[in-house]
């Protein structure tokens, strides 16, 4: 009997809706043409799907914070530094799981750039005789990361590169928010705010970087 | 008398500022790299003449030539400067951050 698209989902209904679809998509090769293009059309929904809900609890922690919470300058400091230490611990993962040129050269110029704020941001906090204080949004910041580096480590060589671009599409688009609309804003010092504010072009153009490669990936 | 001195200062200035051809000295001319731009992004030279790049970004960056690649500043870090001295014109790129374009004119 063959099978149809209201057979699979059924199927997608009662069980993990990643694994049925991939299961599914490796069978179809009898199936008519019309319901192949439609079976590869839910697997890439599904896909987006996944990047989406990696990038979620980081847009999330950008939102729920932007409006409540007011953070002091140690505080900011410590955000500062977390938020580009968590994008350096992502392209550890990708320099490990990746061989694709795209994504390797991308990792690298996110190790040296966020090490170089990092390395700034300390140099201004010492010499402004501040010490970064953890906070709810850091403590967020990291374990949200934390679950996104588990997530992106199970990811197959196949699908590791697509889902490590997606992560870092949305992950700068939190951050450029939560800079833009959080800590330039609150920061006290003056020499502080600076600093946030010339890390923006940089982020931003992380981001414009990202979503080129991202292209790549969405064939 | 005055416009004799006045005249003399004139021809002996030119004669300092000018090598045996005519041409003027060459100059230097600064481009600051700062929140991922080359500022200014085109400069227009004389034959000779060089550029500097400093780097007053917080991240550091490279002048490679482009599309060839055939001459490439060493990573340039934060607070750090490179020079090239330039005999035709260019165009360049930072071959870390791909979107940052720079030109040099010879004229």
């Amino acid at each position: 009997m063959p099978a149809t698209l209201f057979n699979i989902q059924l199927k997608l209904c009662h069980g993990c809706r990643s694994s049925h679809i991939e299961h599914y998509d490796d069978r179809i090769v009898n199936l008519p043409n019309s319901l192949t293009v439609k079976l590869k059309e839910m697997k890439r929904m599904n896909s987006i799907k996944q990047g989406l809900g990696i990038a979620a609890a980081l847009l999330v922690s950008g939102t729920l914070f932007g409006q409540n919470t007011k953070l002091t300058d140690p505080e900011i400091a410590s955000v500062a530094v977390t938020a580009n230490q968590i994008d350096i611990n992502f392209a550890k993962i990708a320099k490990e799981k990746s061989k694709n040129a795209d994504i390797t050269q991308f990792a690298d110029m996110m190790t040296k750039d966020h090490q170089s704020v990092i390395d700034q941001a300390v140099a201004l906090v010492k010499k402004l005789g501040v010490t970064p204080k953890d906070n709810a949004l850091s403590m967020k910041l990291n374990s949200e990361a934390e679950n996104t580096a588990k997530t992106l480590r199970t990811k197959s060589a196949a699908d590791f590169n697509k889902a490590y671009i997606d992560n870092e599409v949305s992950y700068h688009k939190a951050v450029i928010s939560t800079v833009e609309g959080q800590l330039i804003p609150q920061s006290q010092n003056a020499e502080l705010k600076a600093l946030l504010q010339k890390v923006l072009p940089t982020l931003k153009t992380h981001l414009e970087h990202a979503q080129m490669v991202q292209k790549k990936f969405m064939k | 008398m005055d416009s004799f001195i006045g005249v003399l200062i004139l021809i002996l200035s030119a004669g300092f500022f000018t090598d045996q051809s005519g041409r003027a000295e060459p100059k230097s001319v600064v481009v600051i790299i700062s929140e991922m731009k080359f500022v200014p992004p085109q400069v227009v030279i004389h034959k000779g003449d060089t550029v500097i790049w400093k780097n007053d970004d917080l991240v550091s960056h490279c002048v490679t030539q482009s599309p060839g690649k055939t001459w490439t500043s060493s990573m340039i870090d934060p607070g750090k400067s490179w020079k090239k001295v330039f005999n035709s014109s260019s165009d360049y790129y930072c071959a870390i951050h791909d979107t940052m374009k720079g030109k040099i004119l010879v004229k």
